[in-house]
């Protein structure tokens, strides 16, 4: 069996418990269906050309893949570690084959397949509701995934320092609505004061990436790169964070 | 007959409170070690220094290596108040951690011996408090462990579903399964164990067979007068023996049987009424009084007793 | 762990047979038994239980102290 088997088993368990919260299910696929209707519909650019939404469609596929790349990841694996260290199963988990990282591999797996998944259906209401031109192609599944593994390391940290379940869902919404909108996903660059350091969230890269692919324009490289040693790092952190009792 | 598990002036502090303060005691193969004491006695983190996953002063070895270097394979361990996945069946649950070993024995075999065949595909949640508890024996005894770490494993579950883990924890000591169990139940750790570990404040007082414990410090047989009793009550009977009043029970030490009816007569000619006369044995609870001072109380928290010597000495 | 119960009918003046039978009972398995309660009752009771199982009751059976002891004894080696 070894570590691929304990990966999967690890990953069935994890995924049959998601897919048997049905609140869970709901939210994490309504969650970007209530995000693009608000913004893709409701909010309407002014004819004058100013407003929020003044840029083409496309440009905010970014942040609609950003809100289920960042808040799925965060609330999810920081409840389950909180669920995991209420129940005292990390502990029990010590005492296995399981180290800590194929534990939060095996949950950033689950997470990838979930947040793929939520992604096709925000790219398909994208094209419906606001008639977004998309390039869609391949390149956008490495950003997708490197922000899961990301941000479940985040979450991850988040689970193990927070003393309770809803503290850790205090603090993922805490986190992650302001970095939404400093990240250059729903907000332009050009909207914020010019010193503010939109670079320094890693979730900028993310929709660079993201942006230059859809459009076709821009660069790739750096961002993926940044993007990939942010993602190790916190993964790393993450992982060793995870707590060997309670 | 080898070591399976050695400890050795394991000491270890959460900021400045001490919680084990130099434990020593080993454990042979085959043999069901219970530790007993109250909580914030030091079970739950000699557990953890045990098994490492914590870490503590003082040497520790499981099988001979420290417990960090065993083969994960040879360990079976089901923490205190432990809670799985409630939406996954009992068999999903064991088949999970089935799945983290690299050998492990066969999910149906393990379920059945647990008794739960017939219950194997409810959802954990469904599961009745005994039945849930077997569930997670089962998962920390899919690997075939030699050595089974239970951290009391019957706490906050109804007393059928107490009595049936302990008919299972018996049978699995039969099979020669290293058992080793903390409770707060004495009467748990007295029907259980081979040998009971009494720990009090981090300490271990005494560490024995049940019967010796018993005879060494267990002191002399009791009479539980069951009424209303108090200070004034005792010092009012006039029988020459050691009495004490816990939790508003009257307790007089060293009555012999025939001596019984002697007492009976004291009580009514003081007038004092009450509902029932229970002669009693001394067990482990009144070792662990005569050596810590404090009874172990129902919930497991320590309890004072209020002691008044009347008459002659015992 | 083996326990013995005595209930016995007080107004009935029962009580010198339910110390006897506690006496008889505790000579003979003092080592094997737990602990022996003379539980006060009333409307003519008097039942010996053993860990709850009835081995003798007033109305069914006739009043013989070694009998008694008997029957908790035969009940507490099946127990062993």
């Amino acid at each position: 069996m070894s570590r691929l088997g304990r990966l999967q088993a690890e990953s069935r368990a994890a995924s049959r418990a998601f897919l048997r919260r049905r609140t869970a299910v709901f939210f994490t696929f309504f969650f970007p269906l209530i995000i693009v209707v608000i913004f893709g519909v409701l909010v309407q650019t002014r004819p004058g050309g100013g407003g929020l939404f003044t840029r083409e469609p496309a440009y905010y596929l970014p942040g609609y893949l950003a809100v289920v790349v960042l808040f799925t990841p965060l609330s999810r694996v920081g409840s389950e570690v909180a669920r995991h260290r209420d129940g005292n199963r990390f502990e029990k988990l010590a005492t296995t084959p399981l180290t800590r990282p194929e534990w939060l591999l095996a949950q950033t797996l689950v997470n990838t397949v979930i947040i793929g998944l939520a992604g096709l259906v925000l790219l398909g209401l994208m094209v419906v509701l606001t008639g977004a031109e998309i390039v869609v192609s391949p390149l956008l599944v490495p950003f997708v995934v490197l922000g899961v593994v990301l941000f479940c390391g985040v979450g991850a940290m988040l689970g193990s320092l927070a003393s309770s379940q809803d503290g850790v869902i205090s603090a993922s919404n805490g986190i992650a609505l302001p970095l939404l909108f400093l990240s250059e996903t729903f907000v332009p660059p050009e909207l914020l004061p010019a010193w503010f350091p939109t670079w320094l969230s890693p979730l900028t890269y993310f929709s660079r990436g993201v942006r230059s692919v859809s459009t076709g324009s821009g660069d790739l490289v750096v961002p993926l790169v940044v993007l990939s040693v942010c993602a190790v790092v916190s993964f790393g952190v993450g992982a060793a964070l995870l707590p060997r009792t309670d | 007959m080898s070591e399976v598990l050695v400890a050795e002036d394991v000491r270890r502090s959460y900021g400045d409170t001490v919680a084990l303060d130099g434990v020593s005691l080993s454990a042979t193969a085959g043999e069901v070690l219970a530790l007993v004491g109250p909580n914030g006695a030091g079970k739950t983190t000699l557990v953890r220094a045990l098994t490492g996953t914590t870490d503590a002063d003082g040497r520790v070895e499981l099988f001979g290596e420290a417990p960090t270097a065993v083969d994960r394979d040879r360990i079976g361990l089901l923490p205190q108040s432990f809670t799985p996945h409630e939406r996954l069946t009992a068999r999903e649950l064991v088949a999970y951690y089935a799945g983290l070993y690299d050998e492990t024995r066969d999910v149906d075999a393990v379920l059945a011996d647990v008794g739960l065949s017939d219950t194997a595909d409810t959802h954990y949640e469904n599961l009745s408090g005994g039945q849930q508890r077997r569930t997670c024996v089962a998962t920390a005894l899919i690997n075939d462990p030699d050595l089974l770490v239970l951290d009391e494993p019957t706490t906050g579950i109804d007393p059928a579903g107490r009595q049936s883990l302990w008919e299972l924890l018996e049978g699995l000591a039969e099979q020669g399964v290293t058992i080793l169990v903390t409770t707060h139940y004495m009467e748990e750790a007295q029907r259980l164990a081979d040998r009971v570990g009494l720990l009090a404040e981090g300490r271990l007082v005494a560490l024995d067979a049940p019967e010796t414990l018993v005879a060494d410090h267990g002191g002399a047989s009791q009479l539980h007068i069951d009424g209303e009793f108090d200070e004034a009550a005792v010092d009012a009977i006039d029988y020459p023996a050691e009495m004490t009043v816990r939790n508003g029970r009257l307790v007089i030490y060293g009555v012999r049987p025939e001596s019984i009816g002697s007492v009976a007569d004291e009580l009514d000619a003081v007038g004092l009424r009450y509902d029932s006369l229970t002669w009693k044995q001394p067990a482990l609870e009144d070792v662990y009084l005569e050596l810590t001072g404090t009874g172990v109380g129902r919930a497991g928290e320590p309890k004072a007793t209020v002691t008044a010597t009347a008459g002659g000495s015992r | 762990m083996t326990t013995v119960e005595i209930e016995y009918c007080v107004p009935c003046g029962f009580r010198e047979r339910a110390l006897d039978v506690a006496q008889a009972v505790l000579n003979g398995l003092e080592t094997h038994l737990d602990r022996v309660t003379l539980v006060m009752g009333d409307h003519g009771v008097f039942r010996v239980t053993v860990d709850g199982e009835p081995v003798y009751e007033k109305s069914e059976d006739d009043y013989d102290v070694d009998g008694i002891v008997r029957q908790v004894r035969a009940r507490v080696y099946t127990d062993r």
